[in-house]
């Protein structure tokens, strides 16, 4: 029992898509409050403002993809 | 004994698991995680903020545009950004590779965070926070 206990343990979890491991060692610091940020498996696709605009160039560069969207949060965000 | 697994299921993720790392903004690391959103059979893919604290989950004016999102009935919620309104949707989500229905609140606002709150998504998980690691777990 305490075999398969451990074996489980051994196993690896789920992992996070690679645009989101990207996007965690990205320094979102560049970046100003409230802009949109679109990653793609490669890195940084774009920001700004106007997500719409920012979709709209993606599709039409990459039509089969999906970028993961970030919003940077206001300057004085806070979740206390 | 309790504590004791507790603490080793943080330290140890399950198979089942996804773990996801902190991020780190405004010079504070935050719980955040990756949402897919589901809307007429496309998919997008969200990073949210996991806001234990807030009933419901959160999406700024744009995403709630790009998602054709209902304009219902108006309602408002105070906050530490001042009182802002906002439309209830349900929408399919995932969650490390789980689907359920969320429920939405779309602002009227576009300054305000993808947050991750309480109501319809907290049930379908265990969710589990280690400040040490900055890594929060979702089974």
């Amino acid at each position: 029992m305490l075999k398969n206990l451990l074996n489980v343990f051994r196993r690896k979890p789920k992992e996070p898509s690679l645009e989101y491991k990207i996007f965690s060692a990205t320094d979102l610091k560049k970046f100003k409050p409230n802009e949109y940020v679109l990653f793609t498996e490669k890195g940084v696709y774009d920001h700004g403002f106007n997500l719409k605009k920012l979709l709209k160039k993606f599709e039409r560069e990459y039509p089969n993809q999906k970028p993961l969207i970030v919003k940077i949060p206001p300057r004085k965000f806070t979740l206390t | 004994m309790l504590s004791f697994l507790k603490d080793l299921l943080c330290k140890n993720p399950l198979p089942n698991q996804e773990s996801f790392s902190y991020i780190n903004m405004n010079q504070a690391y935050y719980p955040a995680c990756e949402v897919v959103l589901y809307k007429n059979k496309q998919e997008f893919k969200y990073t949210f903020i996991i806001d234990s604290g807030a009933d419901i989950s959160l999406v700024p004016k744009s995403i709630g545009e790009q998602l054709e999102l209902k304009k219902g009935q108006l309602r408002y919620l105070g906050g530490i950004s001042g009182r802002m309104g906002y439309y209830i949707n349900q929408v399919q989500a995932e969650i490390a590779g789980k689907q359920f229905k969320m429920e939405l609140a779309w602002a009227t606002k576009d300054t305000v965070p993808l947050l991750l709150g309480r109501k319809s998504v907290f049930k379908n998980f265990k969710i589990c926070f280690n400040e040490k690691k900055k890594t929060v777990f979702f089974s």
